[in-house]
């Protein structure tokens, strides 16, 4: 098996007859192993990824899996048969066991033989460890079970390009880090896109990201290149606890004995006692959603290359 | 790290559509048949009806074929049942948040529609099925077991093809309508389209052959007692009855294949 062509061509998406772009002339094409794909809510995150999984039309613009374009009915439904999605919007049958579930979607992934989709249901069931559980109806399950489930059946078909959209949501930091782990674990030959608000979920997994803001691509290159935005404009401001907050864009805020410090995205010194820290993922990307970096327009990376 | 599945041949795509068919009236018929409003609403109805069965007296005949097609006349009450039960499955994917998943997977809406029907009808159908083998299982045992072959064909020629009507309308049209002003619906047009007689004046299907209660069969095959028919002077004849049958199942099939081509032009799978 190898990692798919995805080449996404000035893909637009509109809504309401035009009134919104949700994608505005979206262009990239994405590499093999984890690639995070950040932005705000509202920015266009979970219509990118329903488009490139044939569940949402594209207003203009294509998107081509090996040269497949994702037009018609067939050639979609060529793609989806390689295709693997985890949405954002998880359901399940809450009165099917999680192995009813995996067997009924395997059957719809065209997995027709009884003997196959057996072994490939206890296959997934044994990754994703719901083996023990599985003849129990999924109602039963916790929510890091279901999402289990979730990953399970997007696995079914060995998909070459796995999407998954805020699979994190609502888990316990164990649960999550296992999830975590486990999208690694798959993406080995195959392109998996993550989807997430938990910019430390990317950091630890994928070396490419795509930051997508109001529908157009903010950023894409690796992971790297986001933190080197905000270098040289991250700083330490401590302030008493009763003072007025800065106005600067800020990471995060930790109370102290001296005074509250606050870590503020700056281009130029904020105040004269301002400790200047080197910057992470997190800064880079508060950084350029609050259009502070040098340079907003796409930059490449050496994976991420623009069209 | 997963393995690329070895399959034994590439399946044909009709082979595949059946396949994809049955699975999902398998799946629809298990998670149907095991909601408990499905028995209660439907037994309930057949039990609040044949609790006085009517017409007055039928049960004491000692003509078989008579004695079953009027019992099949007092299930007329259950096809309400069956089609309130399952008038919410049209919209069930969407409100689990399951739509976005099975779009996603390369099977169109065609296998579906028609496992839904398929599957969630003949679960709801069930619990009519097993009040009616209950009820010749004590005829049998009151008037041996000459009754089963006759019961048998009663069930399927009055009973059985308004339930499939009723079924495939119940899990079609309610993507226009939305559930409950589809039971609305669906009680209006029942006690209008099948117990409102001419006797009221009012326009109706009641006692013609586009009714849904098999009256024609009834009274044609069956020698059953007349109501609606016989006031419109009517005595159905073997054509009307076959007639009768067909009309409700190319109904059954024109709401499945409408919905069908509907649900298809609107679906990018």
């Amino acid at each position: 098996m190898t990692a798919p062509n995805v080449t996404i061509t000035d893909l637009t998406v509109t809504f309401r007859r035009g009134e919104i772009r949700a994608l505005d002339g979206i262009s990239l094409r994405l590499p093999v192993g984890m690639v995070g794909l950040l932005g705000p809510n509202g920015a266009g995150k979970t219509t990118f990824m329903r488009v490139l999984t044939g569940v949402l039309l594209p207003t203009s613009g294509t998107v081509a899996v090996d040269g497949t374009e994702l037009t018609s009915r067939s050639q979609r439904r060529e793609v989806k048969a390689t295709t693997g999605y985890l949405p954002q919007e998880l359901g399940l049958y809450p009165d099917l066991t999680a192995r009813q579930f995996l067997d009924y979607m395997a059957l719809l992934k065209g997995i027709t033989d009884r003997r196959a989709r057996r072994v490939r249901v206890n296959e997934v069931l044994e990754l994703v460890s719901l083996s023990d559980v599985a003849n129990r109806k999924v109602k039963g399950y916790s929510g890091g079970m279901k999402r289990r489930v979730g990953i399970a059946q997007a696995i079914l078909n060995d998909p070459r390009l796995l999407i998954v959209d805020e699979p994190t949501v609502g888990l316990d930091p164990e649960e999550r880090l296992r999830f975590r782990s486990l999208l690694a674990r798959l993406a080995g030959d195959r392109t998996v896109l993550l989807s997430t608000h938990i910019v430390d979920d990317i950091v630890q997994t994928c070396p490419n990201v795509v930051v997508i803001e109001r529908g157009h691509v903010a950023f894409q290159g690796a992971i790297g290149d986001l933190a080197t935005r905000a270098e040289g404009m991250v700083w330490h401001l401590t302030q008493p606890a009763t003072a007025v907050p800065p106005t600067l864009p800020t990471v995060n805020v930790t109370p102290g004995m001296t005074g509250t410090t606050y870590r503020v995205i700056s281009s130029g010194t904020p105040a004269p006692d301002a400790e200047r820290v080197s910057a992470t993922v997190e800064d880079g990307y508060i950084a350029l959603m609050h259009a502070i970096a040098p340079e907003r327009a796409q930059h490449p990376g050496p994976n991420l290359r623009a069209i | 790290m997963t393995t690329v599945l070895q399959r034994t041949a590439p399946p044909t795509a009709a082979r595949t559509w059946w396949a994809k068919t049955v699975a999902a009236a398998r799946y629809e018929y298990l998670m149907q048949v095991r909601r408990p409003a499905v028995w209660v609403v439907v037994v309930g109805l057949i039990a609040l009806r044949c609790a006085s069965p009517f017409p007055p007296g039928f049960t004491s005949t000692t003509d078989n074929t008579f004695l079953v097609a009027d019992w099949a006349g007092n299930f007329m009450l259950c096809p309400i049942g069956v089609g309130a039960v399952l008038a919410d499955r049209a919209w069930r994917e969407s409100r689990l948040g399951l739509s976005d998943l099975l779009t996603s997977t390369p099977t169109g809406i065609g296998p579906r529609l028609w496992g839904k029907a398929i599957g969630a009808g003949a679960a709801t159908i069930t619990p009519v099925a097993v009040a009616w083998v209950g009820l010749l299982g004590y005829l049998t045992a009151q008037r041996g077991a000459g009754v089963i072959p006759v019961g048998l064909a009663a069930f399927a020629a009055i009973i059985l093809p308004g339930l499939i009507f009723i079924s495939a309308c119940s899990v079609t049209i309610p993507y226009l309508t939305g559930p409950v002003l589809y039971r609305l619906g669906l009680f209006g047009y029942w006690v209008w389209g099948n117990m409102v007689g001419p006797r009221f004046g009012i326009p109706t299907p009641a006692g013609t052959p586009f009714e849904a209660i098999g009256e024609y069969p009834a009274g044609a095959w069956f020698h059953g007692t007349l109501f609606d028919a016989r006031q419109r002077g009517i005595t159905p004849t073997g054509g009307e009855a076959v007639l009768s049958i067909a009309f409700l199942l190319l109904m059954a099939l024109a709401a499945l294949v409408i919905t069908q081509l509907v649900l298809t032009r609107r679906s990018p799978s």
